[in-house]
């Protein structure tokens, strides 16, 4: 085994090496280094000048007698794009209150589809999604209003939503609405990929997964995956994890969740739609 | 370590000469600790880990004399290190150990690999090779090399020993591991 020959070659380093290795070890167990000396004195400048500004803007405020924050919904999202930043799946008819509003207490949600957004009292509901952990069990059959997205790549640069179709090749480009495509799913595409994620179990999941804790890359990856039953949405959410093709894990959980966002991948890069798409300007892999 | 407690690796070994008993008694004293944690790192059992050190104690009262080590800790860390890492094997054909041993080795190993058909290498020489690399890296990274693969070593451990976040150390190893796998195919040499 590789691993049994790299044991052994790294057991023949001279003593050396070793001798200064464990030297080196003993005077850190003794005086271990100072973390980010420059940074605390930065951060102290950068602190002492949040409050005078703060306190500054507080000031002008009680003066004029003008709020500092218009209402949260004037302010533009913190990464300019209009709040479509690829952190996970919009829901289906999101903002016009069928996902979150509309849960009913009989069980039978799945039977009566949401008509054109309105609620059964025709009241968009305010809730936020987000804030409610969903863990749905599936049922082998797809339901009827399924829907799914899929983010995925170096720093989450692609994505797929089956609900409006939108199809991103990568948002990492000069002209990113060229690397923006429509595709709609046939049927059994749809249910193909039901299939997998139904047979992943994503009520195993967690919301905020890493599937390879043990290790790290930079650049790091993201993939978002957010399954939407009809009831509810689950989102499982992996940020900043390793390259999945450039690590290896034991962990069959984690493996299954790899295989099956590849699987999902592959359905959408092969599609004539992705492949339309432009040549990628910059490559992180 | 207070060193002013213990005896010099000197005495210590002058005591091994002079087959006095108290020489093992020093020893254990010293490094007993030391010794323990590279056992234990690799084999992820403290009963092991401690019979691994008794072995080394042994070992290294019948190696010397004849041998008379100039550097005793390296000494006594490469026979601990080379008895666990026997016993690793015996283990690791009944069931995977879940040991840092084997995930730093698994994932050294993985990102080395070269998808070729690997050669047969003598550990002496490839040895020595990953003995050039690790001489060329800067002091920090040394350390982590060092750290995981030849103590097999936790990253939060490494971190917290360097005051990094394991993410800083994940990506000083990543860095290490493609620089080491650079180095090999520089001599040559394809795993």
């Amino acid at each position: 085994m590789m691993e049994d020959i790299l044991m052994d070659a790294i057991g023949e380093l001279d003593d050396d090496l070793v001798q200064a290795h464990l030297e080196m070890r003993q005077k850190l167990a003794a005086d271990p280094p100072k973390r980010f000396r420059k940074w605390e004195n930065y951060l102290a400048v950068a602190a002492c000048l949040v409050l005078v500004v703060s306190m500054t803007l507080i000031l002008s405020s009680v003066f004029k007698n003008d709020p500092i924050v218009k209402d949260e919904t004037d302010l533009p999202s913190s990464d300019g794009d209009g709040g479509n930043d690829n952190d996970g799946m919009v829901p289906p008819n999101d903002g016009d209150g069928d996902i979150e509003g509309d849960t009913d207490t009989d069980g039978d949600e799945e039977d009566v589809p949401p008509e054109d957004g309105v609620d059964g009292d025709g009241v968009t509901d305010g809730s936020n999604w987000e804030d409610m952990p969903y863990n749905p069990v599936l049922p082998e059959k797809m339901p009827k209003h399924f829907q799914f997205s899929l983010v995925w790549g170096t720093y989450g640069i692609s994505s797929y939503d089956s609900q409006t179709g939108e199809l991103v090749k990568t948002t990492d480009a000069t002209h990113p609405e060229d690397y923006k495509t429509i595709l709609h799913l046939s049927r059994d595409q749809l249910e193909e990929i039901y299939a997998l994620i139904y047979r992943l179990n994503v009520a195993n999941y967690p919301e905020k997964y890493n599937p390879f804790p043990d290790y790290g890359s930079d650049p790091s990856y993201t993939i978002i995956l957010s399954v939407y039953d009809g009831v509810g949405v689950k989102t499982i959410e992996c940020r900043e994890i390793a390259i999945p093709d450039g690590v290896f894990t034991m962990d069959a959980k984690a493996r299954a969740f790899i295989e099956t966002y590849r699987a999902i991948r592959d359905v959408l890069t092969e599609s004539e739609e992705w492949k339309a798409l432009p040549e990628y300007e910059n490559f992180y892999d | 370590m207070d060193n002013e407690s213990y005896l010099s690796d000197e005495s210590i070994v002058k005591l091994y000469f002079s087959r006095d008993e108290n020489a093992i008694a020093q020893t254990d004293l010293k490094y007993g600790k030391l010794l323990h944690t590279v056992a234990y790192n690799c084999l992820n059992d403290d009963e092991c880990a401690k019979e691994c050190q008794n072995d080394t104690y042994l070992e290294t009262w019948n190696r010397i004399p004849p041998e008379c080590p100039k550097l005793l800790r390296a000494f006594l860390c490469k026979i601990t290190r080379c008895i666990a890492i026997n016993r690793y094997k015996q283990m690791r054909a009944k069931r995977r150990v879940p040991s840092e041993l084997t995930v730093s080795m698994e994932d050294l190993a993985y990102t080395l690999h070269s998808g070729d058909t690997a050669g047969a290498y003598d550990a002496k020489e490839l040895g020595r090779v990953i003995g050039d690399f690790v001489r060329s890296l800067p002091q920090k990274q040394r350390y982590i090399f060092m750290e995981r693969y030849y103590m097999a070593g936790s990253v939060s451990d490494i971190a917290a020993a360097l005051r990094l976040t394991e993410s800083a150390v994940y990506k000083e190893l990543t860095k290490i591991k493609l620089g080491l796998k650079m180095h090999l195919e520089r001599n040559e040499i394809y795993l």
